[in-house]
């Protein structure tokens, strides 16, 4: 009788134990895939594209260097 | 007449013709009963064959849309490894450049390293003189709970100012986080390709030949081995002293893989080896040891002696049982049920992980909260439950909960199928001959 008692409770032990650990083990991969959500959003949001032409840097001439080069051209038209 | 030609059955007096039609009426329906139960049991087979055959459908199907999901939107990090950037340029050999102004402050390779889940996509910013300036991860598929170690312990801090011609290797000049060897060591090899290419490439140094991978082969991979071997041979019927052996075995295994090195086959490592990131076996040849061992003893044996044996969890459950006496506690009501819903949970995991293309998001064992008292809340709270159950009942965890059972009927599954072809495929080869 005593033992009967016994299984009934531990057979009631393991439905809520496999019951809450369902549950649990839910509750943990939903928070993951939550983070993992925020992290892809979070990494959209701080993207920053690179100008779509540019692939080397190409160095920029100054005023002065710009005179000096549209003075040959005009004497050297040639080149 | 009757009392002459008749005997006692059951204390009642009854005729020859009497008990010999009770008897044939018994064999019909021995036999009816015995036919049910032999349709039944055909018709649970292929039940079994066509969820079988589903699981696999599903799984494809999964990895399929995972691989097209995938993003690889790298540059969208860029930025993070150098926030002092005004602008980032496309260079040559894939690199990139950063700049402040005029001023060139620093250039930006993407490197991969392999974590524990798999691959590691790491944007790495060395500056001009070669040093480390700026790290940041791009792309991650480690468990949560570990990745956040790594990052509470800073230990991105511990590789920037190293230079592209220091050994940068773990254990050697970089310590790793405790408890998250794997991820310490996929951050270390991006940042090593990384820096090493960009000295290559942009700043035109002679950066140090790559070494051959050395094997790691240490305690952790002989004591694997090595309880794979006794559980295999404490499992011998003949084997004399079985019980003592077992109980050796598990309780080294607790505490050398589950308190010491926290090393243990876990959902992940499944998803992993689905997803094909097979990471480099000289590195990581724990985990190659682990799943050949598991497996080769499902598909020789039918027996899986890591489960039945030495899993650290499951002997940590026992423990627990032997001080409470825990006791197996069949009930036939819901067997069925339970086993249904720990398939699914299993299968729902896998699925996720295949989807997402990252091992550890999924994975819901509580290894890492026991042996590292690391987790969240519904992690302790779970840890609390089967700590609890145990005490009452056997093993609870891994009858009603744990993600590698069905991975092993599914296995046995498979390989019982391929045993059922094998036999008729010989008598027909005989037949034929």
């Amino acid at each position: 009788m005593a033992s009967k008692t016994k299984n009934k409770l531990k057979e009631r032990l393991i439905i809520v134990f496999v019951i809450a650990g369902v549950a649990l083990a839910s509750i943990d991969i939903g928070q993951n895939i939550r983070q993992e959500m925020k992290r892809s959003a979070q990494q959209e949001k701080t993207a920053v594209k690179p100008p779509e032409a540019q692939k080397i840097a190409e160095p920029t001439l100054s005023e002065e260097e710009m005179k000096r080069w549209a003075e040959r051209l005009e004497s050297h038209p040639d080149t | 007449m009757l009392l002459r030609a008749g005997r006692k059955v059951g204390g009642v007096m009854q005729s020859e013709s009497t008990i010999k039609m009770r008897i044939k009426k018994t064999d019909v329906t021995g036999a009816k009963t015995k036919i049910e139960a032999v349709a039944k049991f055909q018709r649970q087979k292929k039940i079994e064959r066509f969820l079988a055959a589903l699981t696999i459908i599903l799984i494809i199907a999964a990895w399929a849309t995972g691989y097209r999901m995938q993003s690889a939107d790298i540059e969208g990090s860029l930025l993070q490894a150098v926030p002092a950037a005004e602008r980032i340029e496309k260079v040559r050999h894939g690199s990139y450049a950063a700049w402040k102004g005029d001023k060139l402050i620093a250039y930006i390779a993407v490197g991969e390293g392999s974590g524990y889940g798999g691959p590691m996509d790491i944007a790495v910013a060395v500056d001009p003189t070669g040093k480390i300036s700026g790290m940041s991860v791009v792309n991650h598929r480690e468990t949560p709970s570990w990745y956040k170690r790594v990052i509470e312990n800073a230990f991105v801090s511990r590789v920037i100012g190293k230079s592209y011609s220091d050994t940068l290797r773990l254990g050697d000049d970089v310590d790793a986080v405790s408890g998250a060897t794997y991820t310490s060591r996929g951050i270390v090899d991006a940042a090593r390709n990384a820096s090493r290419h960009i000295a290559a490439t942009q700043l035109n140094q002679a950066v140090p030949p790559k070494e051959a991978e050395k094997i790691i082969f240490g305690l952790p991979e002989i004591l694997l081995l090595a309880l794979f071997i006794l559980a295999i041979a404490s499992q011998r019927v003949t084997f004399l002293k079985k019980k003592k052996l077992r109980w050796a075995l598990m309780l080294t295994s607790m505490v050398m893989l589950g308190f010491v090195y926290t090393n243990l086959l876990t959902i992940s490592l499944i998803n992993k080896m689905l997803l094909g990131f097979w990471p480099d076996w000289h590195t990581h040849l724990y985990w190659y040891l682990l799943i050949c061992g598991v497996l080769l003893t499902l598909i020789v044996s039918g027996k899986n002696s890591y489960c039945e044996t030495f899993c650290p969890f499951g002997v940590a459950q026992e423990c627990l049982g032997q001080v409470g006496g825990a006791k197996g506690v069949p009930i036939p009501r819901y067997q069925t049920l339970f086993k249904w819903m720990q398939r699914t949970l299993a299968l729902a995991a896998v699925l996720i992980a295949l989807i997402y293309r990252n091992p550890g998001i999924s994975s819901y064992e509580i290894f890492g909260t026991l042996f590292d008292l690391k987790g969240n809340i519904s992690q302790f709270f779970l840890l609390g439950l089967v700590i609890l159950t145990s005490l009452f009942v056997f093993r609870p965890w891994c009858r009603y909960l744990c993600p590698i059972h069905p991975f092993e009927d599914f296995i046995k599954f498979l390989r019982n199928q391929v045993k059922g072809i094998w036999p008729q495929k010989q008598k027909t080869n005989s037949k034929n001959a």
